[in-house]
């Protein structure tokens, strides 16, 4: 097999493509607008809307940022300051950030 | 002297009543499928070819010949190097996908004329399985040459020997349907539900792209498989009118069920190389176009004269035709480094006949694209950039199909989550969630490649889950065509 040389597999890590699986919660994330759904790791601690930002950025290649949106969890919408925790997002889990349709 | 129309029937039908083991120790339902009917039911089956030993491999060696004269005229390196260079990476994605799943074809061929439960249906298996052989061989010989010169054409023989995710969805899919099936379920879903239902006609359709893109060789090659194709898919009728006879609700599973599996990876295949990969000046029609004139209109009508309903969930196939490879081709440009061919992106003229094709959902799929080109233009093109203008993060997969979480619209994706005996399953679709809930004990322990990342059985950083598992190299791994370099992009 041929060996990845050395700068690009830098180039590759510098970007930040590092799909790191630690102790995080991996949930299934999709983004209104988008083609696919993405795996978002999320953290206990972190506040939904932290993920939704996180997910808006994964699919940044795809799908221009919107500043206003809204999580949706089994149905219903979500307080985006609550944490993953609280909110009762479970590993594998989906979520769906959709664009607020509040006026 | 008896003519040729008398003599065959004694030298195909030639089963006799066993006296010395039982007929279910000679044909075991595990094997030769369900419903276990004795041989009375089966000793009319009959098809429409009826064809000897001796002219099968006088139309073989005729059809050979031909296919090797066409590639001796049009088919050189020189030649293929000509072709548009999109065309090229259908090329790459046909070669990967047809050689070694033909070859799944003999294995299920062979079972079948083995465990067929009457003798004529165990000859025609026989040229079934000849068939497949010639077509496994005919595109690892017609590529191989293309090796020295793009090495992404390794991927003619490399691709089932890889987990590259796309190559787990296919040998997902082809491992079921051919490998480890039973006769009739393997005739049925092969045959009747692949062949009669989509590749006998889609290669008459790819025969005619390939005509358009001057690849002569490929248009060839299709057209000489697909004349196998149309005599051994006459296999699943007469197997499919006793199926009907005897277990009506049966066949009718069998048929949802494999028209959906054949749907999957079929509107991918030739969707993407319909509507992308086709130069625009020599696409004949688009495939929504080509789908409803040659495959679902045709199909219906060949499941009218079965007595058969149209599958549960078709309203979402005519839904699927306006959007589902769409989302999978926008998806995987943005994470082509995963997948062996190369990409490219749709400019103005493209997308204008786009939104001509497909309306109903355009404006979604439009925003897309122009993010992607907004990246470029941000970013500037260049080899070096190709990693600027791709996805960071994992993409996720369905737990039936193994094919991206693509599926509903941009707005509503119908992916959805099923809690089953203490683990969790994601669904593209419902058709794929009812498939699982059906035969779960078939498919629960299979992972997806994203739970194979978490479990750590697969490599969690893309450069390891490129190179180590996909088995993909810096040299082969999926690109922008141009890199990004398009003449329109500074045009806004």
């Amino acid at each position: 097999m041929e060996i990845m040389i050395g700068s690009e597999r830098n180039e590759l890590l510098s970007r930040s493509i590092r799909w790191k699986i630690s102790m995080s919660i991996p949930l299934y994330g999709f983004l209104e607008g988008d083609t696919v759904g993405l795996l978002v790791l999320a953290e206990e601690g972190q506040t939904i809307l932290d993920v939704a930002r996180k997910l808006q950025d994964a699919a940044s290649i795809r799908v221009a940022h919107r500043e206003k949106v809204d999580v949706v969890y089994q149905g219903k919408a979500i307080d985006p300051k609550l944490t993953v925790n609280q909110a009762g997002l479970q590993a594998l889990d989906r979520f769906d950030v959709i664009w607020s349709r509040n006026l | 002297m008896l003519s040729r129309d008398e003599w065959l029937p004694l030298a195909r039908k030639l089963d006799w009543d066993y006296s010395y083991v039982r007929e279910d120790e000679v044909f075991p339902e595990v094997i030769s499928g369900r419903p276990w009917l004795s041989h009375s039911e089966w000793k009319d089956w009959e098809e429409s070819f009826k064809t000897s030993y001796r002219e099968y491999v006088d139309n073989q060696y005729e059809k050979d010949m031909a296919v090797i004269a066409v590639r001796d005229a049009v088919g050189r390196l020189e030649n293929i190097q000509k072709l548009a260079v999109p065309w090229l990476n259908s090329l790459k994605i046909h070669a990967a996908a047809l050689a070694l799943a033909e070859f799944t074809g003999v294995i299920g061929n062979l079972r079948g004329a083995r465990f067929g439960r009457d003798s004529a249906w165990r000859t025609m298996a026989t040229f079934g399985a000849l068939d497949e052989y010639r077509h496994t061989q005919i595109p690892l010989l017609l590529f191989h040459q293309l090796v020295r010169w793009d090495a992404q054409f390794d991927w003619a023989h490399k691709f089932y020997h890889t987990n590259n995710w796309f190559a787990v969805a296919a040998r997902h899919f082809f491992d079921e349907l051919t490998l480890g099936q039973n006769a009739i379920e393997f005739h049925i879903a092969t045959n009747f539900v692949l062949e009669t239902g989509f590749t006998n006609l889609q290669f008459v359709g790819l025969a005619s792209l390939a005509r358009e893109s001057s690849d002569h060789m490929f248009e060839r090659m299709i057209t000489s498989i697909q004349t196998d194709e149309a005599r051994h898919a006459q296999i699943g009728h007469p197997v499919l009118a006793t199926v009907m006879k005897h277990d009506p609700e049966y066949a009718q599973y069998l048929l949802d069920k494999w028209f959906w599996r054949n749907w999957r990876l079929f509107s991918i295949l030739t969707g993407v190389s319909t509507d992308y990969l086709t130069a625009l000046d020599q696409r004949p029609h688009s495939f929504k176009e080509f789908m409803e004139e040659w495959i679902l209109d045709q199909f219906l009508r060949t499941l009218d004269e079965f007595g058969l309903k149209k599958p549960w969930y078709w309203n979402i196939v005519e839904d699927e035709l306006d959007i589902y490879h769409h989302m999978i081709y926008a998806s995987a440009y943005t994470y082509r480094a995963t997948l062996w061919f190369n990409f490219v992106v749709p400019g103005p003229a493209e997308r204008k006949w786009l939104r001509q094709k497909y309306p109903k959902h355009w404006d979604d799929m439009d925003a897309v694209w122009e993010q992607v080109t907004e990246r470029w233009r941000t970013i500037g093109p260049g080899a070096a950039n190709e990693f600027a203008v791709h996805g960071t993060a994992l993409p996720t997969f369905c737990d039936l199909c193994q094919l991206p979480l693509s599926a509903g619209t941009p707005r509503k994706n119908t992916a959805n989550v099923l809690a089953h005996d203490g683990r969790k399953y994601i669904f593209c679709s419902e058709p794929c969630r009812w498939i699982f809930l059906r035969e779960p004990e078939r498919y629960a322990s299979h992972k997806d490649v994203v739970k194979r990342v978490l479990s750590g059985e697969a490599p969690s950083q893309l450069p390891d889950l490129l190179t180590e598992y996909f088995r993909l190299t810096p040299e082969t791994w999926g690109k922008d065509v141009l890199n990004g370099n398009y003449d329109w992009l500074g045009a806004k």
